[in-house]
């Protein structure tokens, strides 16, 4: 399937005539975004098309492994304006300090994506370095530090299983979905990484977080390459090399946590743009016209969408599980299957209209492939995701127009508790990795620092202090008498600005679930599948399940439903050289 | 070149980072915390060699607390009552911007600190400002036309470049702002099952009922 980029009109060329970002919602709560799904504005699927489109080729430059999987490896991208390279230093697996959290010590794999070829130079002293973490810095041209671990409950069955000659047992890896699972992606300035503001125009990854995405596919590309690698060192004989379907039903491991809360609070614009470019995506989708001859090929993405769901084997919590979603996506079927029958064209909104009432996720499963069954519809552009974050605060707003804009802005805290016995929640980073956490403010450490933004206490000192000024007074002059609400009447202004406004969430609230914005931004914004949340504070998810493997970014389209797959007839004898 | 003489790179986010943790652990309130942080790279980047001048504050070791607030200005003068520059930067700022005329002159009383000041001029693109240091007292001269000094480089992009020693210091004091790692502050992110020593229990790579997976194994050894 093409999805054209220079035929349609452009997200972003006209305003949309109804503003939701999902069918039914222009209200960013909790609830509404983490129940949008991944679609082709995710950040993950962006980049892949961009690899495809661009045919970028990705090749291993070095691969010097010893039988334990300790050593060095170089994966070379070749975008065609310019190179880049993964480099790797992997190790032996310890138990000792390992754990799963940015808290951890000691990891499996490091590795450094710098703008290539990398010089022997730079691998030096990046291996000298990245050790070091917080008091390290990356080498020259650096874009990202990372940091996985190999899965301690499949890594060493599914080496097993191919050294004996067999593959691995396609339902143990669903269960689990991949082989090494991330522990830190840290770019845009940190460590020593090149700033995101001083990429060129037209470097490849000059996009929000392709650099972190890119890092992420070429290690779950490496898992794929170390299991082959350790099998046929461990039993030259009789190994096999992974079957392909297999493989790419393993993508890299991720758990994020509550720092994307913190993110998120210093990040409204991005968010408001990218729910801005979501909106109009689906108005698109609502006019489209969809013919007798779109139906079908809609009705094999929802079946391929219901199936995927219906064999997610994860636990879900918080959010909707995905049997929920898989019964609702069969409803949604068998109406799909009563109006292909009828032969005729309808609008996307029609469709939409038709359908049985069903949760919000399977509702936006229909919209989302509405976009992807008409590639032509709309194009979407990383473009469209860059926004400037920088706060500028306008001293010359009248005090009235200020006093407005804060009713106007946090009228919804209204709805949410204000008794401080539900507001009982600390936000803290502690000393350990400068890890984000959320405690019970009786349990937290004495002198802990809060850095929950308490909307609420915000909202009644901005009210207290307009009270005390003229109304035509300047907020500059407002804040040189209360100088601690710079801050307060900023985040005012610039909410005032946003399309959606501010994300209501109440962060000190016994009500509000982190994992639901936790989950948005995995989900919708970056991609992930099977993301479910642990402790309501934690999302684990799988990133690039079913997506391309290196040598297939030219040929592989849609994959982001994979079945469970089941290995091909097919097997190949691994003869494994060390070079590919 | 000594060790006082070497510079490190530092991106604009990480200086952020650091220095409004530094900020916060010396009591400044948070909500001044992003203007003075800005302050503090501004002068910086004006040749203020701020970053040593924040040093000495933090050594002072003298809370910061709230900034009082800055009563008894007219539209050309500010009382800072005693504040330190990069705690008064903003309200300069917001003088500066309020000022109708095409020509101002503001002048600022009782700021410690001063060369914190002198990066402002950077963030108004519409005046051309000239900064005078006198002890405690600043005198800012506005003229409304593009600004006279050369266009910085945009610190997103190009980060700073600061002295290594007094930075390093500053990481180290920025961590005062971190908490205490508990058994029970273990517990407000991730696994709540913990050892008595904090060592986090059970899987480390994910949760999930190892015998199933087990089955599967055993099933798969079967295919």
């Amino acid at each position: 399937m093409n999805m054209s980029t220079h035929t349609s009109p452009r997200i972003g060329d006209s305003p949309p005539h109804r503003p939701e970002f999902a069918c039914g919602n222009a209200i960013p709560t909790p609830t509404a975004l983490a129940a949008l799904q991944p679609s082709r504005l995710s950040t993950t699927r962006l980049l892949i098309e961009q690899m495809r489109q661009e045919r970028w080729r990705i090749t291993v430059a070095k691969f010097d492994l010893d039988s334990v999987g300790a050593g060095e490896a170089v994966y070379r991208v070749d975008t065609g304006r310019g190179v880049m390279d993964l480099v790797i230093f992997a190790k032996e697996p310890k138990r000792d300090g390992r754990t799963s959290r940015i808290i951890g010590g000691t990891w499996d794999l490091t590795a450094a994506l710098i703008e290539g070829p990398v010089t022997e130079a730079q691998i030096s002293l990046t291996r000298e370095e990245m050790p070091k973490l917080y008091e390290g810095r990356g080498c020259e041209g650096t874009l990202v530090w990372c940091r996985s671990n190999r899965s301690l409950r499949v890594f060493d069955y599914v080496v097993a299983a191919l050294a004996s000659g067999r593959q691995p047992s396609a339902a143990a890896l669903t269960h689990v979905g991949y082989l090494l699972r991330n522990t830190g992606l840290d770019a845009n300035g940190t460590f020593g990484t090149k700033p995101f503001f001083a990429y060129e125009e037209r470097h490849p990854l000059a996009a929000p977080f392709f650099p972190q995405m890119l890092t992420a596919y070429l290690v779950r590309q490496f898992s794929i390459d170390l299991a082959d690698h350790l099998a046929a060192a461990a039993s030259p004989e009789t190994a096999v090399r992974m079957d392909r379907n297999i493989a790419r039903s393993i993508g890299l491991g991720n758990g994020s946590g509550l720092g994307l809360i913190l993110w998120a609070t210093n990040h409204p614009r991005f968010i408001d743009n990218w729910l801005s470019v979501r909106a109009r995506a689906l108005d698109a989708a609502r006019s489209a016209l969809l013919t007798a001859e779109h139906l079908p090929d809609l009705e094999s993405r929802l079946r391929d969408a219901q199936g995927f769901r219906a064999q997610d084997p994860m636990r879900y919590h918080i959010i909707r599980s995905s049997a929920e979603i898989a019964n609702d996506l069969e409803s949604i079927l068998q109406t799909m299957a009563v109006i292909v029958a009828e032969g005729r064209s309808l609008s996307g909104e029609e469709l939409l209209q038709r359908l049985p009432i069903v949760c919000p996720e399977a509702l936006d499963c229909v919209a989302m492939a509405i976009l992807d069954s008409m590639p032509d519809l709309v194009s979407f552009d990383w473009r469209d995701l860059v926004v400037d974050e920088e706060a500028a605060f306008d001293a010359t707003m009248s005090v009235a127009t200020l006093r407005r804009l804060t009713e106007q802005v946090y009228e919804w805290l209204d709805e949410w508790p204000s008794d401080p016995r539900d507001r009982p929640y600390v936000w803290y980073r502690s000393i350990a990795g400068e890890e984000p956490r959320r405690g019970l403010r009786h349990e937290v450490p004495e002198g802990t620092f809060d850095l929950s933004v308490d909307l609420m206490a915000e909202r009644e000192e901005l009210r207290a202090a307009c009270a005390t000024q003229p109304p035509d007074a300047t907020v500059g002059s407002l804040v040189r008498s209360h100088p601690r609400l710079r801050r307060s009447a900023t985040r005012v202004q610039v909410a005032s600005d946003l399309t959606f406004g501010p994300l209501r969430m109440d962060m000190k609230s016994a009500d509000f679930h982190p994992s639901q914005i936790i989950a948005f931004i995995n989900v919708a914004v970056f991609g992930l599948a099977r993301a479910r949340d642990a402790l309501d504070r934690n999302i684990l998810g799988v990133m690039y399940l079913g997506a391309p493997l290196r040598d297939e970014l030219a040929t592989t389209h849609d994959w982001w439903t994979p079945a469970v797959p089941f290995a091909s007839a097919e097997w190949r004898p691994l003869t494994f050289t060390g070079q590919q | 070149m000594n060790a006082s003489q070497e510079r490190v790179w530092i991106s604009q986010r990480e200086a952020g980072t650091i220095v409004s943790r530094v900020l916060l652990a010396c009591g400044l309130d948070p909500g001044e915390i992003p203007a003075a942080t800005d302050a503090v790279f501004d002068a910086e980047q004006a040749g203020a060699a701020a970053v040593r001048l924040l040093l000495r504050v933090v050594r002072e070791n003298t809370p910061l607390g709230a900034t009082a607030a800055m009563e008894g200005y007219s539209r050309n003068e500010l009382d800072a009552r005693g504040a330190i520059g990069f705690a008064v930067a903003g309200a300069v700022l917001d003088l500066l911007a309020e000022c109708d005329e095409d020509e101002a002159r503001l002048v600022v009383h009782d700021v410690r600190y001063p060369e914190f000041l002198l990066g402002v001029g950077y963030r108004l693109s519409d005046r051309d400002i000239r900064l005078e240091l006198d002890g405690s007292t600043v005198v800012a001269e506005s003229t409304r036309r593009p600004s006279s000094r050369p266009p910085r480089p945009d610190p997103r992009a190009t980060g700073y470049l600061v002295p290594r020693d007094a930075w390093h210091e500053l990481r180290s004091i920025s961590n005062r702002a971190l908490a205490e790692d508990t058994i029970v502050s273990r517990s407000h992110a991730g696994a709540t099952d913990l050892t008595s020593d904090g060592v986090i229990k059970g899987d480390t790579d994910d949760v999930v009922a190892m015998t199933e997976l087990e089955a599967l194994y055993s099933d798969s050894a079967q295919e």
